[in-house]
């Protein structure tokens, strides 16, 4: 062969479409297709993924060596055909609904590609699971590790325990559809009232506000887990193998009552039941993860899959010291799914040698895979519609959002390549001051217009996190969850689960010295911030420090409630405009909200993204 | 929708039905669960795999055209009963426009069809 | 959606983003669109002088030249500085430009360059734009349709001077929905309303089109439909300002000039004649001092199969074969009009 290896990745058709490219092993891009059709969780076909991640490597699709899809369609189909025959005459709904997109598109991935490309691309096909396996070894800092997958479900698998060393992947066991911890998750989601897809991650930031009343009842009804983490559903409670829901009647009468109505008051009793299936959650992963250094005997734990993004059970995972290090693929989901199809490719095709990486280093690059805009494209953007602006150096602009921030400003804050993953890891953030009580509040209300129990997370400085949180490791993708340190607490704030059924009351109280960021049960979802991946992230942390003592901003993604995160200056600039945001910065441009034009928007703007 | 275009999106639904009610509901559940893996443990609701390792052959489906999708999905499942079901589904899929995406993942049901 | 490839340039209208490094996505399989910091599709920066040892050809034009469809390494004015060696192309083609903005291209960033050639090849189709006061074009980042103004030259009288409007070109735009009450409309190119005969007459040959493909060019050929009609006439208001236009420009340059209109892929296939337009660059030429490239003999000579291959299916920029196929008829006059190149001149 001549010339580098570049082998493209492909998730798609289920939930977060997304493309990844490797050469010779190593990541240059990485996109979900939802930032630029502005659909969240889009799941069709990622062609202006594909087209960004050959635009940043600046190559022609024929150089590509391979397109990898993440999952067998083989393997789809059987699980999809045995359930629905399985299934009877009550599959036929679920056979009516979800096979004209087989029939018309899953079928046909190779002729997608082939005909978004132009050329005759080969295309391969890797497993679910052992993408996902994939993208959380390969670049994970360590030579070795246990690796751990768990999701709703890929082909068969929904949970696989394997290892990976200099000889690859090994897969030692699995859990098969339909049981599954992820879709269990799933189910109280949906039971709780939020989507299910999009709604986990509230039901574990609810969880802190209930106590697990339930997790005995979970235990005892729904789920028979055993000493080695393996498990099996009680499916009478699940109906979702026919697809059309995820909870039964016989679910509803165990827990007293139908679903919560989606958008209505969450009860005392959603809290319980969030605090209750992430209790369990965490048990069974405990479980698995002990099974797993006991039957491998590995130092280090990699994780991925939908589960995986649940920083909670991470942080406990790690302080439970069952395994010496961690590392979880920061797009843990399906969108993570293409990076780890593409290093399957790379390494287990084409047997391409493993990257070296830097000493203390993973090999994510931070996760920054996305696309980026130049300076020249951001200010034409700008010139082309007169927007008033200025320009600043980096260091002026950190220094100007630091000051922004210690005013008690909200800041848009657009630089550098945009992230890959659901986190917003100060690429395509909206920051503010979390010394402020109230900003947990505004920033969800005014500028989010999401639900105020949710909480915000801090970026903190790598070298100063430890002052501010018992975590003494990195975190650069916030997908670990740790304390605030004891001393910063404040005295007397009560005890969550004490209150009665109004939650903003307790969202509103402040809890530490850095409030904003501050969970009420005082745990903080923490991403560490180094000057190697993201120095002027860095820089605008280390100046807010100077300003205030504080090494550590409060830190969301940029959107809007069911908007997917930013990407472009016009995504940008819409956003803010939509907000109450004051500042917003594009690379090396700053705007101010005072001295914007009057902005032009349709009165129902809000529907165009459907709450999540 | 045209009526033109309704009327083909009844003929199509009106296929699936016959192809589920005379290829997929007689396998009955016997076809539910797939080649049981030996080696499971009583105490463990694990399916080993045994330490395999990810193979390159396997990644080589053959799924470029019609034809070679009907004959990979009928090798898989040969020796089972669902044996013929490839070249069935395949000619089922004839009858479907290409590309008809659903741009929305469901809020309701985790989607895994 | 993807990036803005575009800026308002005040002079020009607009150009690329300076620096711009993108991928388009395209029928073809995609392209790479890699500016330099002038704002235009070239792999090289223009500095005053050329690079020790190599000759330089600066190249104007319009999408054609600046290779819509395909990535900049695969386009007519790359191959030619591939083929010949020792050789740098500024490429300054415009998309969607009529000559008007082509020459003003010229004035604005390449009259100060040295060079050895200038190489012009208007597309056929620019003499109608350049009559027009506005261009319909698309949002990248919304895809709408909205009316932007362009630079145009008015001639005061026939023979007369150039009187250059629309400078600064404003940057106001008119969105899809005001186009018909927008007073410019008139002015956009095919002018006028189609006659509803007309309108009939097309929309029944589109229909027998996707019944019989090649019809359409077949009832043209033996029709022996000339197209545009401008240059059939060498007083038309549209070559008039073409041709004073193309004089004014090729007065100022600095370096020997080739005229080499491109053809329509219509003109490639046979089923448009080209008479008209070959005689009327022909006379130009002869009256200016530069001289004109004919690609039709090349391109005609090539069995139809190959030049239906010349164009993607829907869209009708060149394919990277069309592009080999232009370099291929350019090569010869291009090197005849070059000096030898250094290590010949060595070598000789």
């Amino acid at each position: 062969m001549t010339g580098p290896l570049y082998v493209l990745g492909v998730s798609a058709f289920y939930h977060d479409s997304a493309a990844a490219l490797l050469r010779d092993g190593e990541i240059v891009a990485a996109a979900q297709e939802e930032r630029f059709t502005r659909r969240k969780h889009d799941p069709r076909f990622p062609a202006n993924a594909i087209n960004a991640c050959l635009e940043t490597a600046q190559i022609e699709a024929e150089e590509l060596s391979a397109a990898v899809f993440y999952e067998s369609p083989v393997l789809s189909l059987d699980r999809i055909l045995r359930t629905a025959a399985a299934g009877g005459e009550a599959a036929l709904p679920s056979v009516l609904d979800g096979l004209p997109a087989w029939l018309s598109t899953k079928l046909f991935f190779d002729e997608l590609v082939r005909t978004e490309l132009g050329c005759e691309v080969p295309v391969l096909f890797s497993e679910h699971h052992v993408s996902h396996a994939a993208s959380a070894f390969y670049p994970s800092p360590y030579d070795d590790a246990a690796i751990l997958t768990i999701d709703g479900v890929g082909e068969w698998a929904t949970t696989t325990l394997a290892e990976g060393d200099a000889e690859g992947l090994r897969l030692h066991q699995e859990i098969r559809f339909p049981h599954s911890l992820g879709l269990l998750y799933s189910a109280f989601t949906q039971y709780c009232g939020f989507k299910v897809n999009s709604g986990e991650y509230k039901l574990m930031g609810l969880a802190p506000f209930g106590e697990p009343r339930y997790a005995a009842r979970i235990r005892d009804h729904l789920i028979d887990l055993r000493e080695d983490g393996s498990y099996a559903l009680d499916m009478d409670y699940f109906p979702y193998e026919l697809g059309q829901t995820m909870t039964s009647p016989r679910f509803h009468e165990l827990f007293e009552g139908p679903p919560r109505e989606r958008e209505s008051r969450i009860r005392r009793k959603d809290a319980d039941l969030a605090a209750s299936v992430q209790a369990v959650t965490e048990e069974a992963v405990f479980r698995m993860a002990r099974h797993l250094r006991r039957t491998t005997g590995r130092s280090s734990l990699v994780m991925a899959g939908g589960v995986a993004l649940n920083c909670v059970a991470n942080g406990k995972l790690l302080r439970e010291g069952i395994f010496d290090e961690l590392w979880v693929q920061p797009a843990a989901g399906d969108a993570g799914g293409a990076l780890g199809a593409a290093y399957v490719g790379a390494h287990v095709y084409f047997d391409a040698p493993r990257v070296a990486a830097a000493p203390g280093r993973d090999r994510q690059r931070g996760s920054y895979l996305g696309p980026a805009w130049s300076n020249e494209e951001v200010r034409s953007f700008l010139d082309l519609q007169d927007l008033p602006y200025s320009t600043a150096s980096d260091d002026e602009r950190a220094r100007e959002v630091a000051r922004a921030l210690a005013e008690g400003q909200v800041v848009g804050y657009m630089v550098g390549p945009a992230e890959f993953g659901p986190r917003a890891l100060g690429a395509r953030s909206i920051l503010g001051d979390p010394r402020n009580a109230e900003t947990q509040s505004v920033m969800n209300l005014k500028i989010k217009f999401r639900e105020s129990f949710r909480p915000f997370a801090p970026s903190v400085l790598r070298e100063a996190c430890s002052e501010l949180f018992d975590l003494d490791v990195e975190s650069p993708y916030m997908m670990l969850v740790a304390p605030v340190r004891e001393e910063l607490r404040l005295p007397g704030a009560a005890d969550a689960s004490d209150e009665g059924e109004d939650l903003i009351a307790i969202v509103n109280e402040p809890r530490s010295s850095v409030p904003a960021v501050t969970h009420v049960d005082y745990s903080a979802r923490i991403q560490t911030v180094d000057g190697v991946e993201k120095p002027d992230f860095h820089a605008v942390i280390r100046e807010f420090q100077t300003l205030t003592g504080i090494g550590c901003v409060v830190n969301t993604s940029f959107n809007v409630r069911g908007e997917p995160m930013v990407l472009s200056p016009r995504d940008a600039y819409q956003c803010f405009m939509r907000t109450d945001m004051d500042l917003l910065v594009m690379e090396n441009f700053l705007l101010r909200k005072v001295d914007q034009p009057k902005f032009e928007d349709r009165e129902d703007w809000q529907e165009e993204y459907e709450l999540d | 929708m045209t009526d033109r275009s309704s009327r083909e999106e009844t003929r199509r639904r009106a296929a699936i039905e016959s192809f589920f009610r005379t290829r997929v509901l007689p396998l009955g559940r016997e076809a539910a669960a797939p080649v049981p893996v030996p080696g499971a443990s009583p105490d463990s609701l694990y399916h080993p795999r045994g330490g395999e390792r990810p193979s390159p052959d396997a990644m080589e489906l053959g799924f470029g055209n019609r034809r070679e999708m009907a004959r990979t999905l009928d090798r898989h499942w040969r020796g089972t009963p669902l044996h013929g079901l490839g070249r069935a589904l395949l000619r089922l899929a004839r009858r479907f426009p290409r590309r008809v995406e659903r741009s929305e993942v469901s809020s309701d049901v985790y989607e895994m069809f | 959606m993807g990036r803005n490839l575009f800026e308002h340039h005040p002079v020009l209208g607009y150009r690329f983003v300076p620096g711009l490094r993108a991928r388009v996505r395209h029928e073809g399989g995609g392209y790479l669109v890699r500016c330099n910091h002038l704002g235009f599709r070239c792999e090289h920066e223009a500095q005053r002088s050329p690079p020790p040892g190599q000759r330089r050809v600066l190249l104007f034009g319009d999408s054609y030249t600046a290779g819509e469809g395909v990535s900049n390494r695969f386009r007519f004015g790359d191959l030619l500085e591939q083929r010949l060696g020792a050789l740098q192309v500024l490429n300054f083609g415009l998309p969607g430009s009529g000559t008007d903005q082509q020459y003003l291209t010229f004035r604005e960033y390449a009259a100060g360059l040295e060079a050895d050639v200038l190489l012009l090849c208007p597309m056929v189709e620019n003499i109608r734009r350049n009559l027009d006061t506005h261009r319909l074009t698309q949002g990248a980042t919304d895809g709408r349709l909205v009316l932007r103004a362009k630079p145009y030259f008015e001639l005061a009288t026939p023979g007369g001077s150039l009187q250059l409007r629309h400078q600064p070109v404003p940057k106001q735009i008119v969105p899809e929905e005001e186009l018909g009450e927008h007073p410019d409309v008139s002015n956009l190119s095919p002018p006028g309303e189609p006659s509803r005969l007309r309108e009939g007459w097309r929309s029944a040959g589109s229909r027998l089109e996707t019944w019989w493909p090649g019809v359409r060019g077949l009832s043209r050929r033996l029709r022996r439909v000339r197209w545009p009609l401008d240059y059939e006439d060498p007083a038309s208001p549209g070559w008039s300002l073409m041709a004073a236009v193309l004089t004014r420009w090729i007065a100022e340059a600095q370096a020997p000039v080739l005229l080499a209109p491109l053809p329509t892929s219509d003109h490639v296939m046979g089923d448009l004649v080209a008479d008209g337009i070959r005689a009327r660059f022909s006379e130009l030429a002869g009256a200016t001092g530069a001289r004109f490239v004919d690609v039709w003999p090349a391109l005609s000579a090539l069995p139809r199969s190959v030049r239906r291959e010349w164009r993607f299916a829907r869209d009708d920029h060149p394919t990277r074969l069309g592009h080999e196929l232009l370099a291929n008829a350019l090569q010869d006059a291009l090197d005849d009009a070059l000096p030898p190149a250094p290590n010949a001149r060595e070598a000789a």
